[in-house]
């Protein structure tokens, strides 16, 4: 059978700790084209603890729903063939396995160090100890502190090009010796990233130790001059590496593309970097996921990430909820939670982090923690970007929303609300949600595809949710029409509305329409200034959104949540989605945890253990003098140990 | 499309292959071979665990010229991997100065690593032991250099939960007194002794059950669900503490206790409490082996959701619930709360068929 030369058919998938998302994109009508996708349960945890038996499922539905073969005998079929089975190209991404463990050595903690750790920013990694050789410190203190730190990843910095050498190496050559030094399964990784006159002899250096080495090009070529790419490409293969060495078989799914297996927040990254060059308001990427939620920002070629591995709704529920007041939760609920139910909420959760909301209790409090993780989020990113950049979050557009609490909602208005409530969004902003992770593929494509990327992107490879209008300042109550709307859709019909002041909208109309808005705004608001705006918008799933609640959004009082809720959510959906909360409790209940009683058991079972463990040892000290008497006499012939085994052994 | 549920495994009897894997950084090795039949309580793998290195510069010491390798090769008289003692000399001394006065090791150690005139030394090194924890066959070598750990395959009742306090006991069993575990403390016969005995439980643990275990050293507890503010203490104990459902008041999944109840007195268990942790794929469980007979077969893990197929439903308001598949729309279903999901309908073993996200749904293992 005759095989095609060029790339033209991209399989891509990215493992997330609850869902596995595929695309396959592919060459229609000369473009590339997003041609079909599906979601799958992720099976990295037991009893599969492999990430490929979820891949076979989506391949399978795509077989199904397409009719194009991809697997033939349990492999996937590489290239594409001239009777459309198989695929040219595997891409892979993924957040799901545990973060990177990162040593970071350098020769100055102002310099070549903080370079290194913004090269570090889009992966998932924790830095657990960084080594300068300012510091003066001895080797042997150096080799502990580096394998005490336990290490996946060391990375090394320092010395500009043509600089200084000496000391550079001898970083190397405590870093090779760490390696030899670690446990065969758990040699840590090496990126060198400095001065590059120095990297045949750092390779051969630490050749001598079996680490597995990535050399990419010096993160700080000059005093002045800070170049990231290529490092950030080498810590996408340095990460790859890390993960293959995971539980969940990622080696077969990194074997099968050319990049191995690329941080899903690293995709994001080179997406909002590639966006933010034509968006100078800035491009916004939230993500709120089980384990992970990240936020990442960018105008122009800054970006700007914050990556937190302990806040999510499924995997992180319980180090979220221990992280936020719960009163800011509360901020967002029609009844007060105690501490206790949440965090008896959380603790359940957090044992079945993969399920669905049922009631609308639970949705609502799920909601209410997604807008406490993206306000730390953004919280994060605000403080990083006063030192680097200008972007205003409030006013990025466009948005990318992913992760299911904001993709899969009752309706997509309900999405551009809670983003709209949280990062109080202002003026114009175009909102699109990625339910199958588009955006952090399309990026890692970018590495060996660009084309790819730009034609797949230019042809909807999001769901565009639409455009949302939202007024800035104070509307006057009870004043006419906080908002007068006119829209003129271009199948000829026309959408007239008056909003009060607190009220939103979502036009419907249908996806894909141009839409001509006419927007008067009443005493107090502003849209970029001004009170009339006439522009051309293309609806989304959510129609044309219209905000009148004012900026900055004023607090609803719980005796009105209730009230004001089901405004919103029907004037969102249009009556689509009912609004049943439980009924408002405004007190809330006592929390009910026997303070004094579970110190009184803590401290009789630390009194009791103490006990026992002495009485145990002076039981065993009887028994080693009445053994080690026996085995005088027996001239040193050992007997079986008939104690019951210390299973624990292994733990202490 | 086709679904695949989550998995929660409750099989009376199936074949169960277990990895047993020395702890991450530590140096060990396997000590058992392929097919050896082993008991729960057979040493299967053994290492060492050190925090600290020292390193003892010979060529510093000794005032020798680094280039010269072989000179320094010949002085040194400990081999890598060699066990020293506190002051022992780490040189063949030619001279009864040399013998008085040359590098001697810092502390007890093992010698891992002799580089350019460097011996390192692992300092006090702790034995860590892995054990076999269920009786069964070696069937397979784990890690790089196949010493890292082995795989043991058993049979018997399987009974998957949901949280455990870190703690793992291979111990006999039995269901909770008429009287309830309370009646325990008044225990004084010495023909039946309940020192080490796991207790199963078939309500919510409360603060008197933990004191009970501590006072009365019982092997461990197993319960649906316990109040998560116990949590804490919980991890304090040093037996397991084994949740089948979660936390808070929740029913028990009656086809687990059913299992429990009909093997009580007759088989030892092995109570793995294993605690769900987001980077650590494990999870509780426990093994009722029934002796190597004829192997079962595994549980089935990949069929798609079928009509007809048993379901365990998760997450309120039907948590713990055990029903049938009766219908799988293509259409999405919208829920109380507005959201569109993938849903199934489930006759409930009460009758009632309700609709339940596919999400909120795990099949069994059969």
């Amino acid at each position: 059978m005759q095989q095609r030369q060029a790339t033209q058919s991209i399989l891509a998938a990215d493992f997330g700790s609850v869902h596995t998302r595929v695309l396959l994109i592919d060459v229609v009508d000369g473009q590339y084209r997003l041609t079909t996708q599906t979601r799958v349960r992720t099976t990295i945890d037991p009893p599969f603890n492999d990430v490929t038996i979820g891949l076979g499922w989506a391949l399978s539905h795509i077989q199904e729903t397409t009719g194009r073969i991809l697997v033939d005998e349990q492999s996937l079929i590489f290239p594409e063939h001239d009777d459309g089975s198989g695929v040219d190209e595997l891409v892979a991404t993924s957040s799901a396995p545990r973060p990177l463990t990162a040593v970071v050595l350098g020769l100055m903690p102002a310099v070549s160090i903080s370079s290194a750790y913004r090269a570090l920013t889009g992966t998932y990694i924790n830095v657990a100890a960084s080594l300068s050789a300012s510091d003066q410190e001895d080797v042997e203190t150096r080799i502990n502190k580096i394998l005490n730190a336990k290490p996946d990843l060391i990375f090394i910095s320092g010395g500009t090009d043509g600089g200084n050498e000496e000391a550079v190496l001898e970083l190397v050559r405590v870093a090779s010796m760490a390696v030899t030094l670690a446990p065969p399964d758990e040699k840590p990784i090496v990126l060198y990233a400095g001065n590059q006159a120095l990297a045949d002899r750092v390779q051969a250096i630490l050749d001598t130790s079996e680490a597995q080495v990535h050399i990419g090009k010096n993160v700080r070529p000059t005093m002045l001059r800070e170049e990231l790419g290529s490092t950030r490409l080498q810590l996408a293969r340095s990460y790859s590496d890390h993960v293959v060495r995971q539980p969940g078989s990622f080696q077969t799914v990194a074997e099968s593309g050319s990049m191995g297996v690329i941080p899903t927040a690293q995709g994001v990254e080179n997406m909002v970097r590639w966006l933010g060059q034509e968006n100078p308001r800035g491009v916004l990427h939230i993500d709120v996921g089980s384990t992970t939620s990240t936020l990442i920002v960018g105008t122009g070629t800054d970006v700007t990430t914050s990556i937190h591995t302990d806040l999510g709704l499924g995997h992180s529920i319980l180090s979220t909820i221990e992280r936020i007041d719960s009163d800011r939760i509360n901020g967002w609920l029609p009844s007060t939670l105690t501490d206790a139910q949440l965090l008896e909420y959380a603790h359940n959760k957090l044992l079945v982090p993969d399920t669905i909301p049922f009631s609308s209790e639970e949705l609502l409090i799920e909601q209410a923690i997604a807008r406490e993780i993206v306000r730390v989020l953004a919280q994060d990113i605000r403080a990083r970007l006063t030192q680097t950049g200008r972007i205003d979050l409030a006013t990025c557009s466009p948005i990318i929303a992913a992760g299911a609490v904001l993709t899969d909602v009752p309706h997509p208005a309900m999405s551009a609300m809670l983003l709209a409530d949280v990062l109080e969004l202002q003026g114009i902003t175009e909102i699109f949600t990625d339910p199958y992770a588009a955006f952090p593929i399309l990026g890692a494509i970018a590495y060996t595809n660009q084309t790819a990327v730009v034609q797949t992107y230019d042809n909807y490879g999001l769901n565009y949710l639409g455009t949302l209008f939202s007024g800035e300042g104070r509307p006057r109550q009870g004043r006419g029409a906080a908002m007068k709307i006119r829209l003129q859709v271009d199948d000829g019909s026309v959408l007239e509305k008056r909003l009060a002041a607190g009220e939103m909208w979502s036009a419907p109309v249908t996806p894909g329409h141009h839409v001509t808005v006419t927007l008067r705004l009443g005493r107090g608001l502003r849209i970029n200034g001004k009170r009339r705006i006439k522009m051309a918008v293309i609806a989304g799933t959510a129609g044309v959104i219209f905000d009148a609640r004012g900026r900055p959004l004023p607090a609803i009082p719980m005796r009105r949540r209730n009230e004001v809720y089901a405004d919103l959510w029907r004037s969102l959906s249009n009556g689509q989605v009912a609004y049943n909360p439980p009924p408002a409790k405004e007190e809330a209940p006592e929390d009910k945890i026997p303070e004094s009683e579970l110190s009184a058991l803590q401290a009789f079972i630390e009194k009791t253990y103490d006990k026992q463990s002495a009485e145990e040892d002076k039981q065993t000290r009887g028994r080693r003098s009445q053994k080690s008497r026996k085995q005088s006499r027996r001239k040193g012939k050992d007997s079986p140990a008939d104690d019951e085994p210390d299973w624990d052994a292994l733990l202490k | 499309m086709a679904h695949h549920p989550a998995t929660r495994l409750i099989l009376k009897q199936t074949t169960i292959i277990r990895d047993r894997l020395l702890p991450p950084h530590v140096y060990g090795r396997i000590t058992v071979k392929i097919d050896d039949e082993v008991t729960a309580r057979k040493v299967v793998a053994q290492g060492e665990a050190s925090e600290e290195f020292r390193i003892v510069d010979i060529v510093e010491a000794m005032g020798l010229d680094p280039s010269d390798s072989d000179k320094i090769a010949a002085m040194i008289r400990v081999g890598q991997g060699e066990t020293v003692e506190a002051g022992d000399l780490l040189i063949e001394p030619r001279n009864r100065r040399q013998k008085k006065r040359g590098p001697k090791a810092p502390a007890n150690g093992v010698v891992s690593l002799i580089e350019n005139g460097r011996i390192i030394l692992q300092i006090d090194p702790k034995p860590v032991v892995v054990y076999a924890r269920v009786p069964g066959v070696v069937q397979a070598p784990l890690g790089e250099d196949g010493e890292r750990g082995v795989q043991i395959r058993t049979q018997g009742a399987l009974i998957q939960g949901a949280w455990g306090n870190g703690r793992f006991a291979f111990a006999p069993y039995n269901m909770e007194p008429t009287a309830g575990l309370i009646s325990l403390r008044q225990h004084e016969s010495l023909l039946e002794s309940i020192k080490g005995q796991v207790y199963v439980l078939e309500r919510p643990i409360t603060p008197a059950d933990l004191r009970i275990v501590v006072e009365k050293e019982l092997g461990g507890l197993v319960a649906p669900s316990m109040p998560f503010y116990l949590r804490e203490t919980a991890m304090m104990l040093k037996v397991p503490i084994i949740l089948t459902e979660g936390f808070g008041q929740r029913k028990p999944t009656t086809r687990a206790y059913e299992i429990l109840r009909e093997f009580e007195r007759q088989r030892e268990g092995a109570f793995d409490a294993t605690m769900p942790e987001r980077w650590q794929r494990g999870r509780p469980e426990i093994v009722l082996p029934a002796g190597l007979v004829q192997p079962p077969p595994p549980p089935n893990l990949q069929t798609p959701l079928k009509v007809g197929a048993t379901v365990r439903l998760r997450r309120e308001p039907y948590d713990g619930l055990i029903g049938q598949v009766v219908a799988l729309p293509d259409t999405l279903r919208r829920l109380e709360n507005g959201l569109q999901v993938q849903a199934a309908d489930i006759k409930l073993r009460i009758g009632s068929i309700v609709t339940v996200p596919l999400a909120n749904l795990e099949v069994l293992g059969d």
